[in-house]
């Protein structure tokens, strides 16, 4: 796995992610210990796995939600394993766009808001344009100023996606973002969170048991 | 800073229902509390003002607070008259111990403002001054306060009848004669402002057209009134009562020399037990006034207290509640780059925003409900109460009402700040 992750990194320009000995242990429990992950810039990789193997533990590691037991979190050059508190935070919200399974918004701010949010939130002035431009490219610009549970289920992903990729995160991590669409849809999406990354130039990791996805991206890990 | 403030409004206002109940509690207790006060406040004011420095009002004899309502806030009936032989000394310049006896007759009014036959001094004691024109000289000549001025648009050298008693009511008029506007006083805070001032022998003329009282009158006054204008004048002073010793006044309103002297101190009980006059002290009197409204503004103020409490206990639940269904979403905010202070500050800011805007309701109510108070305390009174000043008091209670949002939101603020980010988004 270690020859692997090098061989990896040598051949892309830019590592947005790259993990070294990731350990996690809940306490009491049985360590989990995962395989080393190398994504480049504008590069797409699958995390499959069954069911209670660690996906949900691995994607809050990548996240920066929690803190691993051992080894390292390299994300855009900056390792954040050793990052707690405020820093980590920050760093949080600065560098990592995470999509849940569920998404979840502010119920009291409008669609156009909820975006901004993201950016007011680690200090960064609300960019309304770009805020604009992205929910274009996504093509729900017309409910901008909607408030945010008069979308469907639908459309509420994709604002979930622009809000993730405001800030120009390094990392984008999505979990399970198919799992409850039909085939049509389930490509559909994949296509518009993988044209996102290649956008902004991040890297996009999807945590998924979802086997329609394994056509769409070659660069897969199952964790075992 | 700024992003928690605006989305601390927007969570307030999203769910106005809870915000309203939470306000209209909040606002209850500070609004009663700002309003006991403001009332309490402005009654002190106008009994302080009017306090004047008068020791002691002599009169008939009653209720000795009533003497000092009627006399000194005019506000309440009189205890009935006193005749001048028996209160002779006290109206004598040379009387060892009194510095200043203001002579006080009542039984008149034009619109409800009280026509008050007295002398010079009455402007003296309450320290009021002329504004325009010139004080009474002669008989029927009277100087207005300035709120009777600029209510009843009373100007000199403008004549009225006079009607008997304390209300407005034509039945009553004396047409038989006209006062005439000689002067208007200025402004001064005081009851004086409300008064219509005359020479006591105006009030004698008066009435000297009533019943069996026209007997008693042997010299000037028994004509017309018309023609006493012409042909007699008083001049004024106490001299000129003592010259009518068969007829009465109100009262005497008394200013010593030396209130500590002993002598003094032992006046009141000589009055109250060898004469057929009573004397009231106005500082002892007014004090036990203000412990009779003190009992009934104490209730309130625990009432106030419990609804405070209450409403307290109120934006907790409703805090609490909120942060509760709102877990994925303080979840979500730690997700985007917010702090664990920054959620601590979030919670605390939408407590502190409720506090305040019920201040600023509560406020806002008791200056309302003094405004219609200080109205029906005006048409009743004749006192003005101020509704649109802010003591420094309402300042005090804005920043204990802060306070109060402050310890209401600290539970649920610390709780949202101890939000598990991996448990929350792990429960989907």
């Amino acid at each position: 796995m270690l020859t692997n992750a090098m061989y990896l990194c040598a051949t892309i320009s830019i590592c947005m992610l790259q993990t070294i000995d990731l350990t996690f242990q809940y306490k009491g429990g049985q360590p989990f210990v995962f395989p080393d992950l190398t994504v480049g810039a504008k590069e797409s990789m699958l995390l499959l796995g069954r069911s209670g193997i660690g996906k949900t533990t691995l994607l809050h590691l990548l996240g920066g939600l929690m803190q691993p037991s051992k080894g390292k979190i390299l994300i855009d050059g900056a390792d954040i394993s050793h990052k707690s508190g405020r820093d980590l935070d920050r760093f949080r919200g600065k560098h990592i766009g995470i999509i849940f399974q569920q998404n979840h918004f502010i119920a009291s701010l409008n669609v156009m808001d909820n975006i901004l949010l993201a950016q007011t939130l680690i200090g960064d002035k609300a960019n309304v344009e770009r805020a604009n431009h992205l929910l274009e490219r996504l093509s729900i610009a017309s409910k901008a100023n909607q408030p945010i549970n008069k979308l469907s289920q639908g459309e509420k992903q994709r604002v979930a996606i622009a809000r993730a990729v405001i800030n120009k995160p390094g990392l984008i991590l999505a979990d399970e973002p198919t799992s409850a669409l039909d085939d049509q849809n389930c490509v559909a999406v994949y296509k518009l969170l993988e044209e996102q990354a290649v956008e902004e130039g991040s890297a996009l990791v999807i945590v998924t048991h979802d086997n329609r996805l394994k056509s769409e991206v070659n660069h897969q890990i199952i964790l075992q | 800073m700024m992003q928690y403030l605006r989305l601390a409004a927007k969570n307030l206002f999203y769910k106005p229902l809870n915000l309203a109940l939470s306000l209209i509690l909040f606002a209850l207790g500070v609004g009663l509390i700002s309003f006991l006060l403001l009332f309490n406040s402005q009654l002190k004011e106008k009994f302080d003002a009017n306090l004047a420095g008068i020791n002691l009002v002599i009169g008939a004899k009653g209720s000795p607070l009533q003497l000092i309502l009627c006399n000194m806030y005019h506000i309440d009936n009189p205890t009935g008259n006193i005749n001048i032989k028996d209160a002779k000394p006290f109206l004598n310049p040379r009387h060892p111990l009194i510095k200043m006896a203001v002579p006080l007759s009542l039984g008149d009014n034009y619109r409800s403002f009280r026509i008050v036959g007295t002398n010079h001094d009455i402007l003296k004691l309450y320290g009021v001054q002329l504004g325009e024109g010139n004080l009474w000289a002669k008989d029927l000549e009277v100087t207005i306060g300035a709120t009777v001025a600029k209510k009843s648009g009373l100007k000199i050298g403008d004549s009225f009848v006079s009607s008997h008693g304390f209300d407005e009511d034509p039945d009553l008029a004396h047409d038989h004669a006209k006062f005439v506007v000689t002067g208007i006083l200025k402004g001064s805070g005081t009851v004086v402002d409300q008064l219509i001032l005359t020479n006591t022998a105006s009030i004698w003329e008066m009435h000297a057209h009533e019943g069996g009282k026209e007997d008693a009158h042997d010299h000037e006054h028994n004509h017309t009134a018309a023609d006493s204008l012409d042909q007699h004048v008083h001049d004024n002073s106490n001299t000129d009562l003592l010259a009518h010793p068969e007829e009465q006044i109100t009262s005497i309103l008394v200013q010593y020399k030396s209130a500590n002297n002993y002598q003094t101190l032992n006046m009141p009980r000589a009055i109250n037990e060898n004469t057929a006059m009573q004397a009231a002290s106005p500082a002892y009197e007014i004090n036990k006034l203000y412990d009779m409204i003190g009992t009934g503004t104490e209730t309130i103020r625990y009432i106030a207290l419990l609804i405070a409490i209450v409403s307290l206990i109120s934006i907790f639940i409703s805090l609490y509640q909120s942060m509760k269904q709102r877990k994925y979403e303080l979840a979500l905010l730690r997700v985007m780059g917010s702090s664990r202070a920054g959620l601590f500050f979030l919670i605390l800011l939408e407590g502190i925003g409720i506090a305040f805007l019920g201040w600023l309701t509560g406020t806002l109510l008791s200056h309302v409900g003094m405004m219609v108070l200080g109205h029906y305390l005006t048409e009743d009174f004749g006192y003005d109460f101020q509704a649109w000043v802010l003591l420094k008091e309402e300042w005090y209670l804005f920043f204990i009402a802060l306070g109060l949002g402050i310890v209401a939101a600290l539970v649920p603020a610390l709780k949202a700040a101890g939000t598990d980010i991996n448990q929350t988004l792990g429960e989907k």
